[in-house]
């Protein structure tokens, strides 16, 4: 991943990002237990495939903004902000037949 | 042990002497059993030491180690081989520094030469806030009895004379520990390997765990691509996919996998003697028996589990590199890899019973797993031998992240491990 899609300024490098980790987590209540909270805090559901993130346009715009990414592949799918709905995750089959460079190379060093 | 499979000196002169036609194969290639008291999920350091510490420590010989891919090929091949134990807690300290002495005879124990080498290792420091923390860490290692030294610019320039003190952040001391240095990694899953298969552990490579059968809040049967296999008691370890093998038995664990990157230099005549780390512009060095310079720095900064790291950072690497041994800025890189380190918040281990009975975790080494091989090793054993966990291993049980007692190393670590 050389570069990201920013919902307003369009394909960056990565460098103008800062990655702000899983996104859609969810704040529990202030009476929920001691093991919810920290559920809340630390565990992750840290998949080896796609996941949705949240993003930093730090050096470009300063949105915050979310991504669909492959972290097995580390191909970024599509961005979207937090008004907009959910896009869902895109079928293993349309990631396999995309022409990008790092396709080919997905199974390196597994 | 070993019989006539044992290496020496005498060995070698009498194999040089028949062409070298007398060795044998140092671990067999079995077909799964249908059970074993214990399987080890995971063929790395860790596992395989944990393997071989069932056998020997606690008797427990029906043993397999399962591993996906081949013996070491994870994050026991692919870290910068450093050891040490100058951590800032007393939990910590007592983890890493019974590591630390585990491997000044492991080589004897394991009849395996594992190339440890306490060639020292030298945390710099570069502002005022560097030096605060490391007097701070320093007086808390010597109060667990743990050699450590503080240094002036002067001592750091006669220990590294290759060094630059005038760097964009000038140095103003360091952090010694004699005791720390680097070892062999692929010696220390083969020596492991070689050892645990002469007690009895069965090696099973090329053998993915692709789910569990969980009954009775137990794994009765573990899934693999070589069949199913029950087992009394189960270990992941598995480093960076410890949240894909936790998923299997349906847990979340308080992990994120980043990619850790690292580099080789072509050889060089020796310049480099000791290990140099630096916290502040992060980056790490040391100088492999070969003459590479072997560099580390700072993990990824997004949950990747692909590994050759982010392109952005290789820069972010060689930078402080440059600062700090300008002749550096002439030398080819030879090799560039990424491991997938399993970071927990506190920067600390997780050795823990899970809420599955049967289930055990060895995860969450993050950035610094290497140096803790035989000591995470040995006291996973105890605690899958055992009733209860092992005392050391107590403080990183699963619980401290609803509890709030971390063993918080993330400040005090600085640099990655």
């Amino acid at each position: 991943m050389l570069h990201l899609t920013c919902p307003h300024c369009g394909d960056r490098e990565l460098s103008e990002f800062a990655c702000r980790g899983e996104a859609h987590v969810v704040r529990p209540q202030p009476d929920c237990t001691e093991e919810e909270w920290g559920e809340y805090l630390f565990y992750r559901d840290n998949p080896k495939g796609f996941l949705r993130e949240q993003w930093i346009h730090a050096a470009g715009c300063g949105a915050w903004f979310y991504a669909i990414r492959n972290s097995a592949t580390d191909i970024a799918v599509t961005s979207y902000l937090p008004t907009e709905p959910k896009p869902d995750f895109p079928d293993a089959t349309h990631v396999a037949s995309s022409s990008h460079p790092y396709t080919a190379t997905v199974s390196l060093g597994e | 042990m070993f019989g006539n499979k044992r290496y020496s000196l005498g060995k070698l002169i009498r194999e040089s002497r028949d062409y070298h036609t007398g060795w044998q194969q140092a671990w067999p290639d079995p077909t799964p059993k249908k059970h074993y008291d214990v399987v080890i999920i995971g063929g790395g350091g860790h596992g395989l030491g944990t393997a071989y510490y069932l056998a020997k420590e606690h008797g427990i010989t029906n043993v397999a180690v399962i591993e996906k891919g081949w013996l070491g090929g994870g994050n026991t091949g692919r870290n910068t081989t450093i050891i040490r134990s100058n951590y800032l807690q007393p939990e910590s300290i007592a983890l890493y520094d019974h590591s630390v002495k585990l491997f000044e005879t492991l080589s004897e124990e394991l009849n395996y030469n594992i190339m440890f080498s306490s060639r020292s290792v030298l945390h710099l420091a570069h502002t005022m806030h560097d030096l605060h923390e490391v007097g701070r860490r320093g007086h808390s290692i010597w109060a667990n009895g743990v050699d450590s030294e503080l240094l002036s610019p002067a001592q750091v320039k006669a220990k590294v004379p290759t060094i630059n003190l005038n760097t964009r952040f000038p140095i103003m001391g360091g952090l010694l520990q004699r005791r720390a240095g680097n070892a062999r990694h692929d010696a220390v899953a083969w020596g492991y390997a070689r050892a645990a298969a002469e007690l009895g552990v069965d090696i099973i490579q090329q053998c993915a765990v692709t789910g569990f059968t969980v009954t009775n809040n137990k794994i009765s049967a573990i899934e693999t691509t070589k069949g199913n296999i029950s087992a009394g008691r189960v270990g992941a370890v598995v480093a960076g996919h410890a949240g894909v093998v936790a998923g299997m038995a349906g847990l979340r664990l308080p992990l994120e996998s980043f990619p850790l990157q690292a580099f080789v230099s072509e050889p060089l005549k020796p310049i480099l003697d000791c290990v140099v780390m630096s916290g502040t512009v992060h980056v790490y060095a040391s100088q492999s028996d070969k003459g590479e310079l072997v560099i580390g720095a700072g993990s990824d900064h997004y949950v990747s589990y692909a590994q050759r790291g982010s392109f952005n950072l290789v820069e972010e690497i060689v930078h402080p590199m440059v600062e700090l041994f300008p002749f550096v800025s002439r030398l080819r890189m030879l090799r560039q890899w990424a491991g997938i380190v399993d970071v927990t918040i506190d920067r600390s281990p997780i050795l823990s019973k899970t809420p599955v009975d049967n289930f055990y975790v060895n995860c969450g080494w993050g950035t610094g797993g290497f140096k803790a091989t035989p000591g995470s090793a040995n006291v996973f054993a105890a605690s899958l031998a055992g009733d209860d966990m092992h005392p050391f291993a107590k403080p990183f049980s699963l619980e401290r992240f609803a509890t709030g007692a971390y063993v918080d190393e993330g400040a005090a670590s600085g640099v990655a491990h």
